[in-house]
């Protein structure tokens, strides 16, 4: 298991190294040049070729990307261009927002679709089996920006209940976040929420033929602790993995919500960082997402391997 | 091989889900084919007079857009789009990936690691992320559409088809096809590929909803097709401006996206059953 752990740790390296060359070399070929974005229409050539100079966007791309690799290493993203601050200190501003999106995402999937999910196995082939299982794959199938659209002109145009942009602030009370949060959260939380609901139900599905439960029911417990304690469990490692691998969909499903909603997160800043060509901000910003995706992923790969000891990754090649 | 073939098709007939599915991506070819039969309209041909029209009105049973053009024109039209991209890119993307994910698994070693880090690479990004950014280095456009959705797909394929070659090499038809001299060419094609067949044309139908939404994703942040051209991100984006006054623009357009994707993820989900009928539950 250690092994495995520290293999997995080290294969890490090529990976980061491959998606630090895949950001590096798109944000390079983005179109529009960063110095003349930087100086304004107003700039001259003169000033705009200074410029290029003093950021070393004259110098050989290697020599570009090398020095963009040492500045990753020290954790120095560089400087956005349209916003003239630290690229990292943009990015702790906006990260904890699209965590906080999210969670409560996670959260609302969660609570809807566990119950569902075990309603549906405990009650198969049911009217509630068949008609939640086919609105899961709706929800799977679910435009998220499409939903938050709708939500936007039933919630806030014709109800009035929840604001359609922004996240609120604090100095107005945590009531203003919540309302604020509510309808972008819902639109996330809709495709994490059909899966939970169809993994919980096929996991439990397992677990309820399992010899066990069996026992269980013989001894004469009674139903809702045959589920609820023996079977509830056990069927929740499944859960518990693919929980792990929606939090990194949930990144790109983010781009989109906060897109609609005008969240400061981390989607919205990078979407507006490549309408104004900031390429530093974009660079900065994919190559943040991209490490926290992996990062989520190992820890879902080692909590996928811990629960199931009998899998081996290894593969020493072929004859 | 006719028998299982046989009996696959059977399951699939009495899976009712999986026939809704493939019902409704049959409507939505032939809608994509024979759009021009369908409505009298261009799907670009503005009438400033008639703009905004609710649905229900005269000749426009969708209503109308902000520049009078016929919505369900614009939708019948913008199908076309949706259903080359899914198709294509997953053809594109499929392949390559087929190809990557063949080769890793059946040589295994440095060329396995190798493969597998590049892909892993690529799926170290949130796919919205790589394909906006994709989009935005490639300039919007039907054919970068193409090739972004494609590269991003590039990494399922590889993987799926690599863990079914790890699997199938270890078969004894394959060690004795090998024992008979079959070289690795043909022991990668003719005895492999055949045997990965039932999850990678599953993992493909499903692929085509995901890339239906990956292009109307990309539409929608106007980074795909541009204006006037129809696609049903770019009339989902436009109607977001008239919400309040005209929901219809924006309801439709989203309504033939889900329908759409629906229908692919239906006959994909009866088609995983009726390969494999134990994963059924």
């Amino acid at each position: 298991m250690l092994k495995y752990i520290v293999k997995r740790i080290l294969g890490l390296i090529p990976v980061l190294l491959c998606v630090s060359v895949v950001v590096f070399i798109i944000t390079r070929v983005i179109p529009g040049d960063p110095a003349a974005v930087m100086l304004g229409p107003q700039a001259t050539n003169e000033a705009v070729e200074a410029l290029r100079q003093k950021l070393g966007l004259e110098d050989p791309l290697l020599v570009q990307y090398g020095r963009f690799l040492l500045q990753l290493i020290k954790g120095d993203l560089g400087i956005s261009i349209a916003y003239h601050q630290p690229v990292i200190n943009l990015i702790l501003n906006a990260f904890p927002n699209t965590v906080l999106l999210a969670f409560a995402a996670l959260l609302i999937a969660t609570i809807v679709a566990v119950p569902v999910g075990i309603i549906s196995a405990v009650k198969q082939y049911s009217f509630f089996d068949y008609f939640s299982m086919t609105l899961a794959l709706v929800g799977v199938s679910m435009p998220v920006y499409w939903l938050g659209l709708m939500l936007v002109l039933v919630f806030s145009i014709k109800l009035q209940l929840f604001p359609a942009i922004g996240m609120g602030s604090l100095e107005n009370g945590l009531g203003d976040i919540i309302s604020h949060l509510v309808l972008p959260s819902i639109a996330l939380s809709t495709i994490p929420m059909a899966n939970f609901a169809r993994i919980t139900r096929s996991s439990m599905l397992e677990v309820i033929r399992q010899d066990y439960i069996r026992t269980a029911r013989a001894k004469g417990l009674q139903e809702w602790i045959v589920i609820g304690k023996h079977a509830l469990k056990n069927s929740m490692v499944p859960l518990l993995t693919v929980m792990g691998m929606q939090i990194s969909m949930m990144l790109s499903g983010a781009v989109l919500t906060e897109t609609i909603f005008a969240w400061p997160g981390m989607g919205r800043l990078i979407v507006d960082a490549i309408e104004k060509r900031d390429f530093m901000m974009v660079q900065g910003g994919v190559m943040f997402l991209a490490f926290i995706f992996v990062m989520v992923n190992l820890i879902v790969d080692i909590l996928y391997v811990w629960v199931n000891p009998r899998i081996n990754y290894d593969n020493k090649g072929g004859k | 091989m006719e028998h299982k073939k046989n009996k696959v098709l059977k399951r699939l007939k009495k899976n009712k889900l999986a026939m809704v599915g493939m019902v409704i991506v049959i409507i939505n070819v032939i809608l994509a084919i024979f759009a021009p039969l369908i409505t009298p309209y261009d799907p670009n041909e503005m009438h400033l007079e008639a703009s905004l029209l609710p649905p229900g009105s005269q000749g426009h049973p969708l209503g109308t857009d902000e520049f009078g053009r016929d919505l369900l024109t614009r939708i019948l039209y913008g199908s076309r789009v949706s259903l080359i991209v899914g198709v294509v890119s997953i053809g594109i993307g499929g392949t390559i990936g087929t190809l990557l994910g063949l080769i890793a698994g059946f040589y295994g070693g440095k060329i396995d690691s190798f493969i597998m880090r590049v892909m892993d690479g690529l799926f170290a990004f949130p796919y919205v992320l790589l394909a906006i950014a994709l989009m935005t280095a490639l300039g919007a456009g039907l054919h970068n559409i193409i090739i972004a959705v494609s590269i991003i797909n590039v990494p399922g394929f590889a993987r799926i088809v690599r863990g079914e070659t790890l699997v199938v090499k270890e078969q004894d038809y394959v060690e004795a096809a090998r024992a008979l001299g079959a070289k690795n060419k043909r022991l990668l094609f003719w005895h492999i590929l055949p045997n990965c067949m039932a999850p990678l044309i599953v993992y493909a139908t499903m692929g085509i909803a995901g890339a239906i939404l990956s292009e109307a994703a990309l539409s929608f942040l106007g980074l795909g097709i541009k204006p006037p051209d129809p696609s049903w991100g770019s009339i989902l984006k436009a109607g977001q401006e008239f919400l309040g006054v005209a929901p219809h623009i924006s309801t439709f357009s989203g309504l033939a996206i889900l329908f759409t994707v629906l229908g692919f993820n239906l006959f994909g989900d009866g088609l995983r059953d009726a390969l494999d009928p134990r994963l059924k539950q």
